[in-house]
């Protein structure tokens, strides 16, 4: 055992994910604006990050660095991200942040691309590999190239992470990838043999996986991507009631593919139950949860122990957490037989 | 209809009467009966004694265990203080929620005070006068919940009128212009105010909705 911990945080809709050793600690992604990360920062007393990883630079993964970097709560010494100037007035308020820290040398290093081949040392055995995008995709920027008649987006570069624990696949971290994204990555010699992982972060909070998407092809996506990855275990970071996520299609297409892996969302989807838990919510961990003032948490922020692959870890979808599902969603998505 | 009943919040803190400040009657009427609903003890304030905001506010603890207070308290010469203005001043003391019209010039109103006032009733039924109390009452024992809790962060100037500076929060989610008012700044901040400045404020970034934003602390 690492001690090393994988954490989602339920940050509504957006993605962030914490992954912290017994020396350091790194942000994937930073949530939205809506003080989420700062909130878990502080409960969990986490004094600084060491890198920060914003996979692309869409409002719900960036915001919440413009948070942090003007609170003053945490340092962060390192910031990769891919770049997209076209973001418009919240991606140079990012950069105004990053300047004044820059400057006061708070940030350490600030690198404008995140791409393969880079890896973070996380110590404690854990690293955090860059599978994509590649170099080249990268310098091209989002809208400069087509596959298979589709203009990739930012979502198409967004970075792809796979976390590491002595050397195994621990988790994989797709940020918002889309179709698009996900054939150039997999048309890359090698890397398909590398996407193997035992815990699944499912890109774009289960939204459409790609801007002309069609129920169908986002369940043909799914079922792909799950195909590739092996997960035992995916996961959803969604906001209740913000962009009609997971899609039932994709949902479907994860089942097809994998009809025993175990499915978690950090907030109830209203496509598993339309009225509002009633109460308070008794089942989630005392963990900071964007979801819980407001009852919209299902499994609210989700940590798991960083092991070995091989290892059981806790899952969703059993104990209290099913428990609740039984109570609040019957008919949830995770709970329908493929 | 006297209350018989003893609404206990956050756990332990009793509430059996609570003030209504309003300046009109009838709507103080109308309360009456909604506290009577809750079987609490409902008391009128007809005229605001001693007048000052201070003092009355320094003599509410002594009058009943909650408040229900409307915004507007100046018509008719009720009140020579608004009604966020006294609820603020209550903050710690004695569980007091804001009625409000909802219109947006009150929100701007109630704004420079809303880091005081836990509770801003969008509706006045029994269900959200009893669930205001307790959201007060919670944040004098708990502290602050995530939607309400400050954190220092930045603050965008988009356009500087002659009464009203209008910005917005990078940090937050939407991209709502703000309109505050040049007296809601501190002279220091005031001065340096120009159109695409970035300064620095405490807010609620945990708010869902503008209304519920607030500013403080400003810094250059």
């Amino acid at each position: 055992m690492t001690g090393a911990t994988f954490t989602v945080v339920d940050v509504a809709h957006g993605s962030c994910v914490i992954v912290q050793t017994s020396t350091r600690a790194a942000a994937v992604d930073a949530g939205p604006g809506n003080g989420a990360l700062l909130s878990y920062l502080t409960e969990q007393r986490i004094p600084a990050l060491d890198y920060v990883l914003l996979s692309h630079a869409d409002d719900d993964h960036v915001q919440g660095l413009v948070a942090v970097l003007a609170s003053g709560v945490a340092p962060v010494r390192e910031v990769r991200v891919n770049s997209d100037s076209t973001k418009g007035r919240r991606w140079a308020s990012l950069m105004h942040e990053v300047e004044r820290a820059t400057g006061s040398r708070e940030i350490e290093t600030f690198l404008p691309s995140l791409t393969r081949p880079t890896a973070f040392d996380l110590g404690d055995g854990v690293t955090l590999e860059v599978l994509a995008p590649g170099p080249a995709q990268s310098a091209t920027g989002p809208s400069g190239l087509s596959h298979d008649g589709e203009r990739p987006t930012s979502n198409s570069l967004s970075a792809v992470v796979l976390v590491q624990v002595e050397g195994q696949p621990a988790a994989l971290l797709p940020g918002d990838l889309d179709s698009a994204g996900f054939e150039i990555l997999i048309a890359y010699p090698g890397i398909i043999d590398r996407l193997q992982a035992p815990l699944l972060v499912f890109p774009h909070h289960g939204g459409h996986s790609s801007p002309t998407a069609t129920a169908s092809s986002d369940e043909r996506f799914a079922e792909k991507l799950i195909s590739v990855v092996c997960p035992e275990i995916v996961l959803f970071s969604l906001g209740r009631r913000q962009h009609g996520t997971p899609r039932p299609a994709i949902v479907r297409g994860i089942r097809r593919a994998a009809p025993g892996v175990r499915i978690g969302c950090t907030q109830l989807s209203e496509h598993c139950a339309t009225e509002d838990p009633p109460g308070e919510p008794q089942h989630l961990s005392t963990v900071f949860a964007q979801g819980r003032e407001a009852g919209r948490c299902c499994t609210g922020t989700v940590t798991v122990p960083l092991v070995p692959a091989g290892t059981e870890v806790p899952a969703p979808g059993v104990g209290p957490h099913l428990g609740f599902i039984c109570a609040s969603a019957p008919r949830a998505l995770c709970q329908v037989a493929p | 209809m006297i209350g018989e009943m003893t609404l206990v919040l956050a756990g332990s803190r009793e509430v059996s009467s609570v003030l209504v400040v309003d300046d009109e009657e009838d709507a103080r009427r109308s309360y009456s009966w909604l506290i009577s609903d809750l079987d609490l003890d409902p008391r009128l304030v007809d005229a605001p004694h001693p007048p000052s905001l201070e003092a009355f506010a320094d003599r509410i603890p002594g009058l009943a265990d909650a408040v229900l207070c409307d915004h507007h308290l100046r018509t008719h010469n009720y009140a020579q203080f608004n009604g966020a203005e006294l609820v603020s001043l209550l903050y710690e003391r004695v569980p007091a929620v804001l009625c409000t019209r909802w219109e947006e010039r009150d929100i701007d109103e109630i704004r420079p005070y809303l880091d005081r006032i836990p509770a801003l009733l969008r509706r006045t039924d029994e269900e959200s006068l009893r669930r205001g109390l307790e959201s007060c009452a919670r944040e004098f024992v708990e502290g602050r919940p995530p939607s309400r809790r400050p954190w220092r962060t930045q603050v965008h100037v988009q356009e500087v009128e002659r009464d009203t500076v209008y910005v917005n929060l990078p940090g937050w989610t939407s991209l709502h212009m703000f309109g505050l008012r040049h007296a809601a700044f501190p002279p220091h901040v005031r001065d340096a105010l120009t159109e695409d400045l970035r300064l620095y404020a405490e807010v609620n970034l945990g708010a869902e909705a503008p209304e519920d934003v607030y500013f403080r602390a400003w810094t250059l």
